[in-house]
């Protein structure tokens, strides 16, 4: 990876609102060419939201969104169509993003024909090759979506998504509606063709253990920001904000012997209402440093602003320094990487 | 380990589909002990749902059928008792928390009216000794201010909360029995420990037994003392949890295992997914439930279906189903299943399968 060049994507100060509620706010995040980005949080963290905004399905309040050098908030119809030829996506569940009355033959080539490109027998061959590309036989193509197993019916949708040769998949929450044996087959294929096929892409998952396997570098979103933003290694090896630390302090670990001997960070209380966000730090209702500084009043009178820490990593935290102090202190019983 | 609370043994269930008979659960045994907390694992399809629902006799009427087996409670068949009789042992004896919070609870009736419901249908208590009871559920729980809480709907609760009443609802006769299907799954990782933690207090506190059904591997390992693991219907291995994970036996629980993501693993080892699909309940092959994606195979496997037996390292209550663990003819005995992924030619055969529709050509 390199940071030479341009970045693919440039999210800058995004705010999504509906009605009172600010699902993202003022959220500035960049993707480079050909990485990989992680983007996890918990349900109404405004993941989901941000994917959307991006492709403009949702239309921001306010901000910027840059691909590859052209500002798309402002940008017009005619040409938001033609540049959506390079940015797809991939949905969370296949079977509803797939037409049932269409044949998979019909449903891959749709979008050669929406585009214009190629004629019939052209993009017969288009179908033919990506089916294989994502290892199905190329002889299901006569077949309907509900014939197809929950993992068949997401290669689909991911032929679906490359069929147009993107530069940038936005990927919202790809296997969470799958089984783990079958999530594993997705995880590795999204692997396989990224690199194949050299994509830049947005990862969007609640599954923290799924991001670590596929992400170069990782983003924490907490009601509508970035709380913490990090090379993977770096993220998941020295969290450095309290919430990420919670967060991964929280993912069970499928080894008895680890969990008897890991220690816990429960967070008590829930996630704030996102239409009565507190002011200064929306995660001090919940914060366990905030709790045993004793409540310093900075946290509820200032936002704090997402400051480098180390050259990959920033994290939005008054008393982040103290935090890593303390992660590192408890990193036996913590996760390692 | 004293007599155990609740028996289901050699359980067959099916269901009358279009396509003929399903057998949903196909010869599951399992037993749960006092104050034990034992976990059925599998993917979608395995019976794990059903295999509950059989337990408290809620399966629909018209189309499934117990073809064999037991289940007791205290030595008490329940296949035998009639439906009145069952209504007592429902909410009273054994209480079932769904997944889905949501869907469970009556959006019309607040949370107070539905656990006074749920405490006044077995006890005859009086109107205000309810009250009390409802607000007492609600704080062991972990919602604050009770006394607030009891006029509120459930829209008004996050996902974590409902999930909170839905426990409340379950403990509210003081059942001896908690069968729990897949409760944290719709929940945030953070709401998730919460809850957990909630259960296992719950169940050192008041002595309660929980069978808990899963997909997630990370759960059981941090909750349950015995693991079943089912695949299409039926127990393919159990063992202590620490058993299981430290020495897991047969190929679908090695499949499981290394196919989980985990912050645990080196972090660019690549996952090794189960090639292949579930098998169609309707259109099993003959032989081992998981020969059709097992990299290990073997023709013996086609043949029949292995019997669960003991595995080979011998630990007491260990049991695998799998003929590479015969005791005279078995080839997975030794098998290192962290380095040996299986025959590759074969796993080439599974994924030109995996590529194809299952099923009847239309």
């Amino acid at each position: 990876m390199t940071d030479t060049s341009e970045p693919i994507l440039d999210i800058r100060n995004l705010t999504v609102r509906f009605g009172k509620v600010a699902a993202v706010n003022d959220m500035s995040l960049t993707l480079r060419r050909g990485e990989t980005l992680g983007l996890v949080g918990e349900s109404g963290s405004g993941k989901s939201t941000t994917s959307r905004a991006v492709l403009q399905i949702n239309r921001p309040t306010s901000g910027e969104v840059w691909f590859d050098g052209e500002e798309l908030v402002s940008a017009s119809r005619t040409r938001l169509k033609a540049l959506r030829q390079r940015m797809q996506m991939v949905f969370q569940d296949p079977r509803s993003s797939l037409d049932p009355r269409m044949t998979v033959e019909a449903l891959l080539a749709e979008p050669l024909v929406i585009f214009g490109i190629g004629n019939r027998t052209l993009r017969r061959a288009k179908v033919a090759e990506m089916l294989r590309l994502v290892g199905l036989d190329p002889a299901v193509g006569s077949r309907y979506p509900h014939e197809f197993s929950g993992g068949q019916a997401q290669r689909i949708a991911i032929a679906r998504a490359l069929i147009l040769e993107p530069e940038l998949i936005i990927a919202d929450e790809p296997v969470s509606a799958l089984d783990v044996s079958i999530q594993a087959q997705i995880i590795n294929l999204l692997v396989k063709l990224r690199t194949q096929l050299n994509l830049s892409m947005l990862f969007i998952a609640h599954d923290l253990a799924v991001v670590r396997h596929i992400s170069d570098r990782v983003a924490v979103m907490y009601m509508g920001r970035v709380v913490e933003l990090a090379d993977r290694d770096r993220l998941y090896g020295a969290p450095a904000h309290p919430y990420t630390r919670a967060l991964l302090s929280a993912v069970p670990v499928p080894d008895p012997a680890v969990e008897v001997h890991r220690k816990r960070e429960i967070l008590t209380g829930e996630l704030p209402s996102p239409g009565r966000l507190p002011y200064g730090c929306a995660f001090r209702s919940r914060c366990p440093l905030h709790a045993a500084l004793g409540r310093p009043e900075v946290c509820a009178n200032v936002l704090p602003p997402l400051v480098p820490l180390a050259p990959n990593q920033s994290a939005a935290c008054h008393f982040v320094s103290d935090a890593s102090a303390a992660a590192a202190r408890d990193q036996r019983g913590g996760v390692s990487a | 380990m004293s007599a155990p609370l609740l028996e289901v043994r050699d359980l067959e269930v099916a269901f009358d589909t279009r396509r003929g008979r399903v057998k949903a659960v196909d010869g599951l045994s399992f037993s749960l002990g006092k104050g034990e907390i034992i976990a059925l694992v599998g993917e979608s399809g395995c019976g794990k749902s059903v295999a509950v629902r059989s337990v408290m006799k809620l399966l629909p009427e018209q189309t499934a059928r117990y073809e064999a087996g037991s289940i007791t409670l205290d030595g008490k068949d329940l296949l035998d008792l009639d439906d009145k009789a069952m209504q007592k042992i429902r909410g009273h004896d054994i209480a079932l928390i769904f997944q889905d919070p949501m869907s469970s609870l009556n959006p019309v009736l607040t949370i107070g009216e539905q656990i006074g419901e749920a405490i006044s249908r077995h006890q005859r208590v009086s109107r205000r000794e309810v009250v009390e009871r409802t607000i007492e559920l609600l704080r062991r729980v972990g919602i604050p201010a009770p006394e607030t809480r009891l006029k509120a709907y459930p829209h008004e609760f996050s996902g974590g909360m409902r999930q909170r009443v839905m426990i409340a609802m379950a403990l509210s006769c003081n059942p001896r029995v908690i069968l729990a299907d897949e409760i944290t799954t719709a929940l945030d990782v953070t709401i998730q420990a919460q809850i957990m933690d909630l259960l296992k207090s719950l169940v050192a506190d008041a002595g309660a037994a929980v069978v808990m059904i899963t997909h997630d591997m990370g759960i059981v390992a941090g909750a349950a003392e015995r693991v079943y693991v089912m695949y299409a219907g039926t127990v393919v291995e159990t063992a202590t949890t620490a058993d299981l994970f430290a020495r897991p036996a047969m190929p679908y629980t090695w499949g499981l295992l290394r196919s989980i993501p985990s912050l645990e693993r080196p972090v660019d080892e690549p996952l090794v997914p189960i090639e292949g699909l579930p098998p169609n309940l309707a259109r099993l092959e003959p032989g081992c439930r998981f020969r059709p994606r097992c990299a290990y195979r073997r023709a013996i496997c086609g043949a029949a279906e292995p019997p669960l037996a003991p595995a080979p390292d011998g630990a007491e209550g260990h049991l695998a189903r799998c003929w590479g663990l015969d005791p005279e003819n078995g080839w997975l005995r030794d098998t290192d299943w962290t380095s040996d992924l299986g025959d590759a030619e074969t796993m080439a055969e599974i994924s030109a399968a995996a590529a194809q529709v299952q099923g009847e050509k239309r």
